[in-house]
């Protein structure tokens, strides 16, 4: 374990700026907000409300809180002046004091650190359904130099109605936390591409884009955990069980007089002495033919050249039942360099049995095989999963070499 | 499909100054203020009301809005005064009124100018500080009137009193013939004219005309560049007052 550090290099983190602002009106392409100089957000409402019984404090509740904000610009885009009480009823010609339109705005603040500055990342905001509020504008003489005049609009918003979450009219999409393929599918939308226009997604969308490419919420860091093939001269036959193994299952027939064992593939951690790993693995055993009663599978840990079984050290094979589920929670004894640590299944013959070789046979499919820092003891899955609603699964690289990744919006 | 770009070359607008102010007596010739420093706009109401259902806002529904401003000057129109009410506590009358502001962007300080309309304006009773020289010269504390403003009908719009008329979008030719009559030229005196002469002047100076003659025919005069003939029977108008409202219907209007 490590004490807390602070100001660790590269965590040093500050927010500044903003930049990247756009407009967005129903029915039309974003439009560039040049001159946006600041966007002063200053949420109202959320004021804790204390409530006293015998002189103490019982409760304290948060009232509703409301997305508020003061746009600052040297000047708006022209089809800001709907939002602005102002329309338009001939080429150049305004009239003041009409309705006010809703809009859409999107803009970015940067997040700096102590060595990237400015560059480590950004936040985009999206506001939905804002609406301007008439404001001041101080028209005065040009004097001895050019005073820019300071527009202003305060904005009020009404959120829109979403699920699962309390309606909000701000998302805020923080390109740090966010998978940078999804980063760029977001911003190809709201600031346009070569496939379409700029434009707002509605929360729906916005909410369905991270649903399919949320962020990181698993990962599955061993290395094929069903097991590739069988392993060495302890079967016999080709593989397959009887010819025709279940889809996923590996297995073969049995030589007369060994116990055969099967390893899943390597884990890509390292763990320190003392580091919390969970396994979890599930087998089947079937006997194919022949006089077989009984065979065994063993769970097991192996390290290079040493094999545990809830965390210690084993030199017994345990008999377990079919479609058992194992699941250990094991510290490490010592430091296991990645690729190292797999998980093995052994395959045992119950002493006083005999059988010539290829009677017997077992499959084997590893449903479970997790190896994860933390406790957890899920199904399998890998990038080849099939997507559903609210997760994604990816190899994290080469598939079927490399992590598998699961996404989750929840 | 492009992407969106910020900041490009001469899309840095901003704007800036106050100038140009004219007085529009009821009767008689407008005439420059001279002296008016700013004009502050500060237009009332439009405040935001919610309606709350299962505790999130519902709707949001805001109150009538009107125009109203703070004029700043070193002096006022001779003409002024009685709009002033400073014949001593007389009834105020309402005036009109235009200033221009200005649009730089970053080729040009001077890239464009807005002519800003008020119509029905009243002045409101301001205190006025006289006070003694001062040995380092004149003070030039500047006069202040608040305005108010009743609403005009307008054309095609909720009723206003401020309009705004965009140079920099507008037609030069539509600019020229607003500014002939709000600053008068050899053909008449400086007035301000009602909301519907105005917009007969942007029709009268439109590139694209529509006339509608009443009988469900109308006449659509225009350059080549708007107006196409593909044959003796069939027209095409292309142009940004021509859209579709849906696959069967489209409006056209003169720009």
């Amino acid at each position: 374990m490590t004490r807390i550090a602070w100001g660790a290099h590269g965590e040093r983190l500050f927010e500044t700026g903003t930049d990247r602002g756009v407009l967005y009106l129903n029915g039309q392409s974003g439009i560039p907000w040049n001159g946006l100089r600041a966007v002063k957000e200053a949420p109202s409402g959320g004021e804790p409300r204390p409530y006293y019984i015998d002189g103490f404090k019982y409760m304290n509740i948060a009232a509703a809180e409301e997305f508020v904000a003061t746009l600052e610009a040297f000047s708006a885009p022209n089809e800001f002046a709907e939002c602005d009480g102002r329309k338009s009823i001939h080429n150049g010609l305004f009239a003041g004091e009409q309705p006010r339109k809703s809009f859409g705005l999107s803009y970015r603040t940067l997040i700096g650190n102590d060595y990237l500055g400015d560059r480590f990342g950004y936040k985009i905001h999206i506001v939905y359904n804002a609406l301007a509020a008439p404001s001041q504008r101080a028209n005065e003489t040009i004097g001895a130099s050019v005073t820019t005049l300071g527009l202003s609009w305060s904005i009020s918003t009404m959120p829109p109605r979403m699920d699962g979450l309390k309606p909000t009219a701000h998302f805020v999409i923080d390109s740090t936390l966010t998978p940078p393929k999804l980063m760029a599918e977001i911003e190809d939308i709201l600031y346009g591409s070569i496939d379409g226009e700029a434009r707002l997604p509605d929360v729906d969308e916005l909410l369905e884009l991270f649903k399919s490419a949320g962020p990181v919420v698993r990962e599955n860091t061993i290395l094929i955990p069903r097991p590739a093939a069988y392993s060495g001269s302890d079967w016999v036959g080709s593989g397959g069980l009887g010819g025709s193994p279940e889809a996923g299952w590996i297995g073969g027939t049995l030589a007369a007089t060994t116990a055969p064992y099967i390893f899943t593939g390597r884990s890509y951690l390292e763990y320190q002495p003392g580091d919390k790993i969970t396994l979890g693995i599930r087998y089947r055993v079937t006997a194919v033919s022949g006089p077989v009663e009984f065979i065994c599978v063993v769970p097991g840990i192996r390290t290079p050249l040493k094999y545990y079984r809830d965390g210690y050290q084993v030199t017994r094979p345990i008999t377990l039942d079919q479609d058992e589920v194992v699941s250990i929670e094991w510290i490490a004894p010592e430091y296991i360099a990645p690729g190292t640590l797999q998980i093995a299944v052994h395959g045992s013959i119950e002493s006083g049995l005999s059988f010539a070789d290829g009677d017997a046979g077992f499959a084997m499919r590893a449903t479970e095989a997790i190896i994860e820092p933390g406790w957890s003891n899920r199904p399998y899955f890998d990038g080849d999963t099939i997507d559903t609603d609210i997760e994604t699964y990816e190899w994290a690289n080469t598939p079927g070499s490399s992590p598998s990744l699961m996404r989750s919006w929840y | 499909m492009t992407r969106i770009q910020w900041g490009s070359f001469g899309a840095r607008l901003y704007e800036t100054g106050v100038d140009r102010g004219v007085f529009y007596p009821n009767v008689g010739p407008g005439l420059p203020w001279n002296g008016l420093i700013s004009v502050k706009e500060d237009p009332s109401g439009a405040s935001l009301n919610k309606i709350f259902v299962d505790g999130v806002p519902y709707r949001t529904q805001k109150t009538k809005e009107s125009f109203a401003a703070v004029l700043q000057a070193y002096t006022s129109p001779r003409g002024f005064d009685e709009y002033d009410g400073n014949y001593g506590q007389q009834r105020r009358k309402p005036f009109g009124l235009s200033y221009r502001t200005r649009i730089g962007n970053d080729i040009s300080a001077d890239y464009a100018y807005k002519i800003h309309l008020v119509y029905n304006a009243l002045a409101m009773p301001t205190t006025v500080d006289s006070s003694t020289l001062k040995t380092d010269g004149l003070d030039g504390t500047p006069f202040s009137w608040g305005i108010s403003t009743t609403p005009v009908p307008i054309p095609g719009a909720k009723p206003a009193a401020h309009l705004i008329i965009d140079a920099s979008i507008a037609y030069p030719e539509a600019i020229q013939a607003v500014e002939d009559v709000l600053y008068g030229s050899i053909d008449g005196d400086a007035r301000l004219p009602d909301p519907e002469e105005l917009l007969d002047l942007f029709e009268q100076h439109a590139i694209l005309v529509i006339i509608d003659h009443g009988d469900g025919t109308w006449t659509a005069i225009g350059p080549d560049e708007a107006i196409d003939m593909p044959d003796a029977d069939t027209f095409q108008i292309t142009w940004p007052s021509a859209v579709y409202l849906d696959s069967d219907t489209y409006q056209i209007s003169s720009l």
